[in-house]
């Protein structure tokens, strides 16, 4: 990322202890920012600063000619201190530090979002950053292949109560049937059986109509 | 006349005394108070996480035959809430996508994590954490 690294240094100098990992923190920040609801991407960024007055910069930004620059002053007008400030945080800088370094980062950022002049839409900043950060280094000869990649999540969260279903019998219905439609495996029946015992009496009779609770469907489809 | 009225306010500062000590303290939070929604908090990345899900040592560098670990810091509660984890490579690649819908009803920890038997290519990656589909933050990391 020397781009951004280069800039953080000749906005902040000296407070650019690790430019490396400090232009990384503040423009995954402002990739971060982009992408809140609030913000509305590019866009709304760009809107947000011509608000304060300064469309021509924020459309250079975006457009394809010459960046214009900011001021830190200006950056904080258009931004918000206290969204400065958690930027700052993030990168390890102080707040005249940051405002200074975002003020020269964010132009730089905004233009490679934006390589066909126009704003790219919300979903797409998460894919456009990566190539950001890429740095274009990635080349076809090197394609990875990631198909053995072992994955997994848990959470200390509980997980949500089972959703229950209700089934209405139809015409030519069984329990298998049921249970092939819900679960995608006809075995099942039981469960749906067990848990209708009060109304089904014979599990190779049911009737057109009757509602049969469904346990736990979501679940045991994994 | 004098006793009625005697009575009467005598009433009064007793019903105004008993209104005072069963009124409830003014610190006390309103009944019908809703619970914060649920919200990611903070996303770090490790190699390692302890009991509680949280990564032992944060990092953004990571050796090719390293388990990469996120955690995902929540708070406030949510009958459902799905967490996803896009982990892609630099050329935009789709390393993996998983995802662990969970139902928060305080401070929370989910981790997500990604292995590779032959180990990862060198280069930089991004996560991307959604939360119930809105974008909840990214992070990148190199393999080196």
């Amino acid at each position: 990322m020397g781009l951004f690294d280069e800039l953080l240094k000749s906005a902040v100098g000296a407070d650019a202890r690790e430019p490396e990992q400090q232009s990384r923190g503040l423009v995954e920040g402002l990739l971060d920012l982009l992408q809140q609801p609030g913000t509305g991407g590019v866009d709304g960024l760009a809107r947000s600063f011509e608000q304060k007055g300064l469309g021509a910069e924020s459309a250079s930004w975006i457009g394809t000619g010459a960046n214009r620059s900011i001021s830190p002053g200006q950056l904080i007008e258009a931004l918000g201190a206290s969204q400065v400030d958690a930027l700052g945080r993030r990168a390890g800088l102080g707040g005249g530090s940051a405002a200074a370094a975002i003020a020269a980062i964010l132009p730089a950022l905004i233009d490679k979002l934006t390589p066909d002049g126009r704003a790219p839409q919300r979903e797409r900043i998460p894919e456009l950053g990566g190539s950001i950060f890429g740095g274009g280094a990635a080349s076809a000869a090197r394609k990875a292949d990631f198909s053995n990649v072992q994955a997994g999540s848990s959470s200390t969260a509980p997980a949500p109560a089972p959703q229950e279903q209700w089934y209405t019998v139809a015409a030519g219905d069984s329990l298998s049937k049921i249970a092939k439609r819900f679960y995608g495996d006809a075995q099942q029946w039981r469960r749906i059986y067990d848990a209708n015992r009060e109304q089904v009496k014979n599990p190779d009779l049911i009737q057109p109509g009757w509602r049969l609770r469904i346990p736990d469907s979501a679940q045991k489809r994994d | 006349m004098r006793i009625a009225l005697s009575l009467a306010l005598a009433a009064l500062l007793f019903a105004c005394g008993r209104s005072e000590t069963s009124a409830p303290p003014v610190s006390a939070p309103p009944p019908s108070a809703a619970p914060a929604p649920a919200r990611v908090a903070a996303i770090e990345l490790g190699n390692a996480i302890g009991s509680d899900k949280r990564v032992t040592a944060a990092a953004d560098a990571f050796a090719p035959a390293d388990t990469i670990y996120a955690s995902i810091a929540t708070e406030g509660s949510s009958p459902s809430l799905t967490l996803t984890a896009r982990w892609t490579y630099e050329d935009g690649q789709l390393v993996n996508e998983t995802s662990e819908t969970i139902a928060p009803t305080g401070p929370a920890t989910t981790e997500f994590h990604i292995a590779k038997p032959d180990g990862f290519p060198p280069g930089r990656y991004t996560l991307v954490i959604t939360a119930n589909g809105e974008p909840a933050g990214t992070r990148q990391f190199e393999v080196r």
